[in-house]
């Protein structure tokens, strides 16, 4: 069966049929070329549904999108300008720092891209900064919020690869700060260069110490996510429920912003998003099937471990396709396809799948924005009404900090530690 | 900060048919007004029962040592509700990912060929996946949760509603790419 798969999935992806359709169509034609009951197809396609870990991904974003589209948004962007707009291309920074603090609500690159970017991506343009540099950091920033947590990436790699969902969001903290050290680094070096203009501080600390206090709600989500996890309090589901529980209240008793038109936007915004990354991960579960029926995994583990031998190699080897991978499939159905096959070879090779985990995100997320498909590069080039080749040519920096973050995670296991 | 109402805006834009000619525009505009309600409603009350049973049953658990026994179960048989509404949605939004490198660098008229093909192959594998979700729900129809006794085949049923709403959005998108002026949706 799995020729046919990996001969037909690829040319159905070029001909521009959906991800979650190619994966079906190529999958169900090899069920049904090789004689099994197509009764198959409906039952792998059905399994996803029935994992009850699967529901923390509808209410994590469906938290994120109650916070982010209410006063909650304002607040985290006005505190990231209070932190570090004054520096050296301090805008720029701003959008750093907006995604490393809005990751910890949304656990979605593309929700911040949009967010971040509309907010943003304006304020940059009229401050002076060239569209292309302004679209090309809000592209690889947003990219951070997957690595803090919550981050449904990594709760779909704890899922296909049975690792603690715990130990994942604990492991991605430390590079989704360094990524965002160094993604700052490189707007501070851009704009020292291009001499972009300083942006003036006003306020002082009274208005610190507000800003603060406003956003502090939004900032204590991730440490209540991981904390209550942490000390076994509750499940990830239960978490997720929790964090829906927790921006309803804070939406309304803090930030008294809550109507009902919000709270139905929010509901329909996440069973858009929810079915769109569910049904790519229900045709998934079929591939899944066909892969492992024929021991594709194995195979292809002994074949690595023959071929390249030594484990730096092999993981070289790994980082190689996931980043090509990534750079023509979202990351539900590269984690949902790669995770399995990985996992195998990692086993063989002594790579901790907590570390695999992680090094599979960043992968995936360069993946977001590189061409030919890049979500969070064709919405931030949207936004900015500017070419994706003027955004790519600014993307550079951006890229060799990822490469650098990438390098330290894939070989040096420390970086990943869990506590 | 107005992003996700965006996707409400454009299924309603979709549903505004504006430039919509051919010979029945107003049928196929009734049918995605009537796909997108429906699957609006589904994912409303699904996402909302299922927030309000969990969330009772974790007050349930830390405040009293109790919990809602069936709760698992009902879970599992809206999930999927929830999930295929929501993909239906995101079709008529056009949200499901696709890489449209190569149909972008084709001739305008071959790029709308090709996506025409795309809204044909997506209506066969609708029939495929709803015969056999036909078969699957048939050989289970006997078949009652533990707890609550409920007939498993109205958590498969949503296969069949999904499917079915998927592949009639696929033909409703191919007319509109066949009858609309410019480039293909």
């Amino acid at each position: 069966m799995s020729p046919t798969l990996l001969w037909l999935f690829p040319i159905l992806l070029f001909l521009a049929v959906p991800v979650a359709h190619a994966l079906l169509v190529a999958a169900g034609a090899a069920v049904m070329l090789a004689d099994r009951p197509v009764t198959v197809v409906a039952q792998r396609l059905y399994s996803p549904t029935q994992s009850f870990p699967m529901l923390a991904i509808p209410f994590f974003i469906l938290a994120g999108n109650l916070m982010m589209s209410g006063k909650f948004g304002a607040h985290l962007i006005g505190f990231a300008q209070l932190m570090v707009g004054r520096l050296r291309g301090g805008l720029g920074q701003v959008s750093v720092m907006g995604s490393v603090m809005f990751g910890g609500v949304s656990g979605s690159a593309v929700a911040d891209a949009s967010a971040l970017g509309n907010a943003l991506i304006p304020v940059q343009k009229a401050a002076g900064y060239p569209a292309g540099f302004a679209a090309a950091i809000n592209a690889s920033s947003a990219t951070i919020s997957v690595l803090i947590p919550p981050s449904i990436p990594l709760i779909l790699f704890g899922l296909v690869g049975e690792v603690s969902i715990l130990d994942l969001f604990m492991a991605g903290i430390v590079p989704g700060l360094l990524l965002g050290i160094g993604m700052m680094g490189a707007c501070w070096w851009v704009a020292l260069r291009q001499n972009l203009p300083l942006t003036p501080y006003e306020g002082g600390f009274r208005k610190f110490r507000r800003g603060l206090l406003y956003a502090l709600p939004a900032l204590l989500m991730p440490v209540f996510v991981v904390g209550t996890l942490r000390f076994g309090i509750a499940t990830p589901t239960e978490v997720s429920v929790m964090a829906v529980a927790y921006a309803l209240l804070v939406s309304a008793v803090v930030y008294r912003d809550l109507g009902l038109g919000r709270i139905y936007r929010s509901l329909i915004s996440t069973g858009v998003m929810t079915g769109a990354v569910m049904l790519v991960i229900m045709a998934s579960a079929l591939v899944q099937w066909i892969l492992s029926r024929e021991q594709v995994p194995q195979d292809l583990a002994i074949w690595v471990l023959a071929t390249l031998r030594e484990p730096w190699l092999a993981i070289l080897a790994i980082n190689i396709v996931m980043i090509v991978v990534g750079t023509f499939l979202d990351m539900p159905a590269a984690i949902l396809l790669l995770g399995p096959i990985f996992m195998t070879i990692a086993g063989s090779i002594g790579l901790d799948p907590v570390q695999l985990g992680v090094m599979m995100v960043i992968n995936l997320a360069i993946g977001l924005y590189t061409p030919p498909v890049g979500t969070t590069l064709f919405i931030s080039a949207t936004i900015a009404r500017t070419s994706i080749g003027s955004v790519v040519s600014s993307l550079l920096p951006f890229y060799l900090v990822a490469l650098a973050v990438l390098v330290l995670i894939s070989y040096v296991p420390a970086m990943t530690i869990t506590f | 900060m107005s992003d996700q109402f965006e996707i409400v805006d454009e299924t309603t834009a979709r549903l505004a048919g504006v430039g919509l000619g051919g010979p029945t525009p107003g049928l196929v505009h009734a049918i995605d007004t009537g796909i997108v309600w429906l699957a609006r409603i589904i994912v409303c009350a699904t996402l909302t029962a299922l927030f309000v049973i969990l969330f009772l049953n974790v007050v349930l658990r830390y405040l009293f040592a109790s919990g809602l026994v069936w709760s698992q179960e009902v879970s599992t048989l809206l999930f999927p509700w929830l999930v295929i509404a929501g993909a239906v949605l995101a079709a008529q939004a056009d949200k499901h990912v696709s890489v449209r490198v190569l149909v972008e660098a084709l001739p305008n008229g071959v790029g709308r060929l090709v996506l025409i093909g795309v809204n044909v192959l997506i209506v066969l594998m609708a029939i495929v996946v709803v015969d056999a979700a036909l078969v699957f729900l048939e050989a289970s129809h006997r078949n009652r949760l533990a707890v609550t006794h409920i007939p498993q085949s109205y958590g498969y049923a949503s296969l069949i509603y999904g499917y079915a709403m998927l592949g009639v959005t696929a033909l409703t998108t191919g007319y509109r790419q066949v009858f609309s002026p410019g480039r293909p949706e």
